[in-house]
């Protein structure tokens, strides 16, 4: 059994128009009502005829049948048969009469047709009564009166009609009746066209303006029910509404009409128009009502589609002039939004994706999973998605592009309805870090180089200073001087050559000398060395030796530069304190690497210099500082695979960690 | 038989601290010296001398502190004092800044590092004779 509706035909009916609608149903009813009332006028009429007839009849039978009475009790059947054939003639051309006697047998008769071969008896029962017979084909009706003619013996007179003359008499009356309903026929269409017409012209004007609306032409202007001047009905004077004297928008649709009690703006003061005078002196019957309504309605789209329209022109410049590149999907994950980025990106124009392709075809990174994953919460909906991840797009020409991509699940409700991707181009971003990175390079380079000819000029002055000296002690015969000025130049020898080996440490690739060593006894050997120092500056130094500390694989040679650098900047900084106290001790971190700190109660590194404070030369020492020592200390530091950290917060000056693995990777 | 003018120094390198003292007495100065602004500012007001030569960049109380409590004290204020820089430093400190907060004078001389034993001299008889060393900052 078909079920489907699309397998059903559209009634004959139901395809005419509304108008055509309208005419057949007039045209059917009124041929509906003029076919029966021409059946029920027929019926009626017919009924009345006969009756007339049997009457007629009647009337004829009962008269003469005392005359007939006598001639059958005369036995004169001679004069029987004239009088029955006078009694014929006398009434009517399509009617007979016939004397029986009381058997049935005929005794006289006349018609005006053939006598018909056989003519049954009368009924036992006689009465008056009309009634229809078949004589010969012929459909009459017949009275039948009883005839008393005494003892001799009794008969029936038979007087009848042939009902032909009522077919004849129905015919033209159903002929004129045909006349007739033909006439109202065509009045009743003429009529019924004028009534559809009224009906249909707004409702067909209507759906064609509903065509534009549904093209998106909502400019659509349509004139149905009075046209209304507000300013005279009410006799308002407010010169400054912009409804007073427009002839060309009705009041209800201007913004901002002062009238009391109503909503300022279109479609929300409608309501209240609806009720006023204005209004309603404006409108008509349904149709205009039906029709202002629609009118309405396209004000309120139009208000709306403007609306959507700014919004639209707004998003599509967000995403059109942003910086990142944009592919966004529907529910199916096809591509509806690739933008100017993504294009330039891709190679790929707007028309080759955007319904094309989905998202599967242009990430050339799997990232399905990633996209399940809670990203954010966003009131009581979570956001799934990724953010920040390396992938690669498909470009044009079958390449690859590297990106750095955000991606979202678009959620309405509980329903998935598409995906976003915002990416930038890591090309960029990577020439971005390069230029940062020569950057940095190239003025940490000048830093560098600055730093180390202010050391070195410190270190000449030394130098010149020794020979100067020297000099003065061979001049005066100073041996004690000449001897003074010799240790100078030889002390500034010695610095020159240690800032040389740093700096030739530092600048090239070397792998540590790694050998077991016991940290502790580095410690020792430092504050040993440092103990002069420290002296010199008025500074506490301190050693605090963890006994959990185990055997290390070091480079102790290198180690102990690093040690030795960090202990030099801690006996710079507290000298500065009252009194000046380092601390420098090992641990256990808690992975179980070996951990030393070098503490200090000086002023503590200034924030501005904490960036970059292994990477960069930096002192915070003026002219003392080569600010080499970190970058020698985070280099080799690193090269044992550990970590060097400045914690600000360990103590009232600075603390130091270094970080290492007891056995470095390597 | 006239007595020697006395100078002290202070800088934190001891080297430098015997360079400058070494040009000085062979200018016919008596010098003193210290390798710390705390240990120097002592040895001022111990006994004051006729000049004082300060090493911009010490750590601890650095050059410009030790120059500021020597002007800022009646005592002190009117030692002439030379002060030992580098140009890079000398050019990075505001000392019109300086000398305005501290409302106090300027240095009454610069020697630049490295030290040139002539111009040393030269501005230090300039500074004890009454005269500026001519150094213009701005």
């Amino acid at each position: 059994m078909e079920t489907g509706s699309g397998s059903r035909r559209l009634p004959l009916f139901d395809k005419l128009a509304l108008a055509d609608k309208i005419l057949v149903s007039t045209l059917a009813l009124l041929l509906l009502l003029g076919v029966m009332g021409t059946l029920a006028t027929r019926v009626v009429i017919r009924a009345h005829l006969e009756d007339e007839i049997a009457n007629s009849a009647r009337r004829v039978a009962t008269a003469q049948a005392p005359e007939a009475a006598g001639l059958l009790q005369a036995g004169d059947m001679a004069a029987l048969a004239t009088w029955v054939q006078q009694l014929v003639d006398a009434d009517r051309s399509d009617s007979y009469a016939i004397v029986t006697d009381r058997d049935g047998r005929i005794l006289a008769h006349t018609f005006p047709w053939d006598p018909p071969a056989a003519i049954e008896a009368p009924a036992p029962a006689l009465d008056t009564k009309p009634r229809e017979l078949v004589l010969d084909d012929r459909h009459v009706v017949e009275v039948v009166v009883p005839l008393r003619a005494g003892p001799e013996g009794d008969g029936y007179l038979r007087v009848g009609s042939d009902l032909a003359r009522i077919d004849g008499v129905m015919g033209r009356m159903t002929l004129t009746f045909a006349a007739l309903l033909a006439a109202f026929a065509v009045f009743g269409l003429m009529v019924s066209r004028r009534v559809s017409r009224y009906v249909t012209r707004p409702v067909v004007e209507l759906t064609h303006l509903a065509d534009e609306v549904s093209t998106g032409n909502l400019d659509v202007d349509f004139h149905f029910g009075l046209p209304v001047r507000c300013w005279e009905i009410k006799r308002c004077q407010r010169l400054d509404c912009a409804a007073h004297g427009n002839t060309a928008v009705q009041c209800w649709f201007v913004d901002g009409t002062p009238c009391e009690g109503y909503e300022p703006r279109f479609p929300q003061k409608l309501v209240g128009c609806r009720t006023c005078e204005v209004y309603r002196a404006h409108k008509g019957d349904e149709i205009v009502q039906l029709a202002d309504s629609f009118r309405h309605m396209t004000r309120a789209l139009g208000h709306s589609q403007q609306d959507l329209q700014r919004s639209d022109r707004f998003q599509r410049g967000l995403i059109r002039n942003s910086f990142d590149g944009i592919i966004a999907t529907d529910d199916d994950d096809v591509v509806r939004i690739f933008n100017r980025v993504a294009q330039n990106l891709t190679g790929f124009g707007e028309d080759e994706i955007i319904g094309h392709r989905t998202w599967e075809d242009l990430f050339a990174t799997e990232m399905c999973d990633a996209l399940d994953d809670p990203l954010f919460q966003d009131g009581a909906t979570t956001v799934f998605g990724f953010y920040r991840k390396e992938m690669r797009l498909l470009c044009k020409d079958a390449s690859t592009a590297d990106v750095l991509a955000s991606g979202i699940t678009l959620l309405d409700g509980e329903q998935e309805v598409g995906k976003v991707f915002f990416f930038k181009d890591m090309r960029e971003i990577k020439q971005l870090r390069e230029d940062l990175v020569r950057s940095e390079r190239l003025a940490a380079t000048g830093q560098t180089v600055a730093s180390i000819s202010h050391s070195i000029k410190n270190i000449l002055d030394g130098l010149r200073g020794g020979v100067y000296v020297y000099k003065r002690g061979v001049r005066i015969g100073d041996e004690a001087t000449r001897d003074d000025g010799w240790v100078m130049v030889e002390r500034n020898v010695d610095i020159i050559s240690a800032l040389v080996i740093d700096l030739l440490n530092y600048a090239r690739d070397r792998e540590p000398d790694l050998a077991p060593c016991d940290p502790n006894d580095l410690i020792a050997d430092v504050v040993r060395a440092m103990g002069p120092r420290a002296e010199q500056l008025g500074v506490d130094l301190q050693s605090e030796l963890n006994p959990l500390v185990h055997e290390a694989h070091l480079d102790a040679h290198a180690v102990h530069q690093c040690l030795v650098n960090l202990v030099t900047n801690a006996l710079d900084a507290a000298s500065e304190a009252d009194p000046g106290w380092v601390q420098v001790g090992t641990g256990v971190g808690d992975a179980g690497e070996l951990v030393f700190d070098v503490s200090d109660n000086g002023p503590g590194v200034p924030p501005r210099l904490r960036d970059g404070l292994f990477t960069a030369m930096v002192s915070s020492k003026g002219s003392k500082g080569t600010g080499l020592g970190l970058l020698v200390v985070h280099k080799v530091v690193s090269e044992h695979g550990g970590t060097v950290a400045y914690l600000p917060d360990r103590s009232p000056g600075a603390t130091f960690r270094i970080t290492l693995p007891l056995s470095p990777a390597g | 038989m006239t007595s020697k003018r006395r100078v002290v120094i202070v800088d934190d390198e001891p080297d430098i601290c015997r360079y400058i003292a070494s040009i000085l007495e062979d200018g016919g100065f008596d010098t003193r010296t210290a390798e710390n602004a705390a240990d120097g500012e002592a040895l001022i007001r111990e006994d004051p001398p006729d000049l004082v030569c300060i090493d911009l960049m010490m750590p601890g109380r650095s050059g410009v502190q030790l120059f500021a409590r020597l002007k800022g004290d009646e005592a002190t204020k009117d030692i002439p004092l030379v002060m030992i820089t580098g140009i890079k430093e000398k050019l990075n400190i505001d000392w019109a800044d300086i000398v305005k907060s501290l409302r106090t004078r300027m240095p009454e001389g610069f020697v630049d590092k490295p030290i040139d034993p002539v111009r040393l001299m030269r501005v230090v008889q300039a500074v004890l004779g009454g005269e500026k060393d001519g150094i213009q900052f701005g």
